[in-house]
C-alpha cells in the first residue's frame, strides 16, 4: 500500500514537472531530465550496442516528443512517464537500425554479430555488469534488441513483435538464440 | 552460465543508468523551452472575449455598412459613388450569359 502511495506521488510529481516544463520552465525540464535521462541513456546504449552518438539522438528525440506531449499528458493514464519514454526510445532505436540496414543491405543480409568490442562497457556505471553489456553488444542487432526488450525491459512478446515488425514466433526465436549466445559469450569470459 | 543466473543478471540490468552528457542535457532543457506549447484551454478571459467580441464586431460591421456608407467608400478603392452590378460585371456579359 505504501508502495502504491509512493508510486502515485512519483507520478504526480513527474506530471507536475512535465506541465511546468511544458510551460517553458527550465528548472522543471532539467529536473525531469535528471530523473529520467540516465535510465533512458543506459537503455539506448544497450539497444544500440554502445553507439553513443545514436543513443544521444534517441534520448534527445524521446524528450522532444515528451515536451510536445506535455500539454496532453494524462497523469491517471495507463502509462507511467518512464514507461512512455522507454517505449518511444525503443521504437526509435529499432527504426534507426532498420533505416541503417536499408542503407547498407549487404551488412544486414547475414545475421552477423558486431565485430568490434563495444565502448558500452566503459559507459554504464554498474561495474559487475560490464561483461553482460560487452556480450550484449556482440550479439546480432535484432537478437540484442529482442533480448533487451524481453529480458531487461520486460516487454511482452506481442509488444516486441509490433516494435520489431515481425511475428511473435520470430521474437521467441530471436530471444532464445540471443540468450543462448549470451550465455556462451559470458561463459567464455569467465567473468560471471 | 546457468539460465537462471542469466535471467537474474538481465533483470538486474534494468535499473542501470548512464550519465547524460552535459551538452545533451543543455540541449534537452533548451528544447523544452522552445517546445513550450501554448495553452489549448481558452480560459474564462478567452470565452468572455469571444462572447463579447464576436457580436460587437458584427454590429460594428453592420453599422459601418448601413449608417456610414461614405466611410466605406472612402476606405475602399474606386468606390466613390454607388456602384451598380451592371457596372461591375458589364451589361454585355450579363446579356450574353443570359442568352
Amino acid at each position: 500500500m505504501a508502495d502504491d502511495d509512493r508510486l502515485r506521488a512519483d507520478r504526480l510529481r513527474e506530471a507536475e514537472l512535465l506541465v511546468r516544463a511544458g510551460h517553458g520552465e527550465a528548472r522543471a525540464a532539467g529536473a525531469l531530465v535528471d530523473r529520467q535521462g540516465p535510465r533512458l541513456m543506459a537503455f539506448a546504449l544497450r539497444m544500440t550496442g554502445g553507439d553513443r552518438a545514436l543513443s544521444e539522438d534517441i534520448v534527445q528525440e524521446s524528450f522532444l516528443r515528451l515536451w510536445r506531449k506535455a500539454g496532453d499528458w494524462d497523469v491517471d493514464g495507463p502509462a507511467q512517464l518512464s514507461t512512455w519514454l522507454g517505449r518511444v526510445a525503443a521504437n526509435l532505436a529499432v527504426d534507426a537500425r532498420r533505416r541503417a540496414a536499408r542503407q547498407a543491405p549487404l551488412d544486414a543480409a547475414g545475421d552477423v554479430a558486431d565485430a568490434a568490442p563495444s565502448a558500452l562497457a566503459g559507459l554504464i556505471g554498474a561495474e559487475r555488469r560490464t561483461a553482460l553489456d560487452a556480450a550484449l553488444a556482440r550479439l546480432p542487432e535484432r537478437q540484442r534488441q529482442a533480448v533487451v526488450l524481453r529480458h531487461v525491459e520486460g516487454y511482452s512478446n506481442p509488444d516486441i513483435a509490433a516494435m520489431l515488425g515481425c511475428g511473435v514466433e520470430a521474437v521467441e526465436s530471436l530471444t532464445a538464440r540471443g540468450k543462448r549466445r549470451l550465455a556462451e559469450l559470458l561463459g567464455d569470459t569467465g567473468d560471471v | 552460465m546457468r539460465e537462471d543466473d542469466l535471467d537474474d543478471l538481465l533483470r538486474a540490468a534494468r535499473d542501470d543508468t548512464a550519465p547524460v552528457p552535459e551538452a545533451l542535457r543543455v540541449r534537452l532543457v533548451a528544447e523544452a523551452g522552445h517546445e513550450a506549447a501554448p495553452s489549448r484551454s481558452l480560459g474564462l478571459r478567452g470565452w468572455l472575449g469571444g462572447l463579447i467580441g464576436v457580436p460587437s464586431a458584427a454590429l460594428l460591421g453592420l453599422w459601418l455598412g448601413a449608417v456610414q456608407p461614405a466611410f466605406v467608400f472612402d476606405v475602399l478603392p474606386e468606390t466613390q459613388s454607388t456602384v451598380l452590378l451592371d457596372e461591375v460585371f458589364g451589361a454585355a456579359w450579363m446579356q450574353g450569359d443570359a442568352g
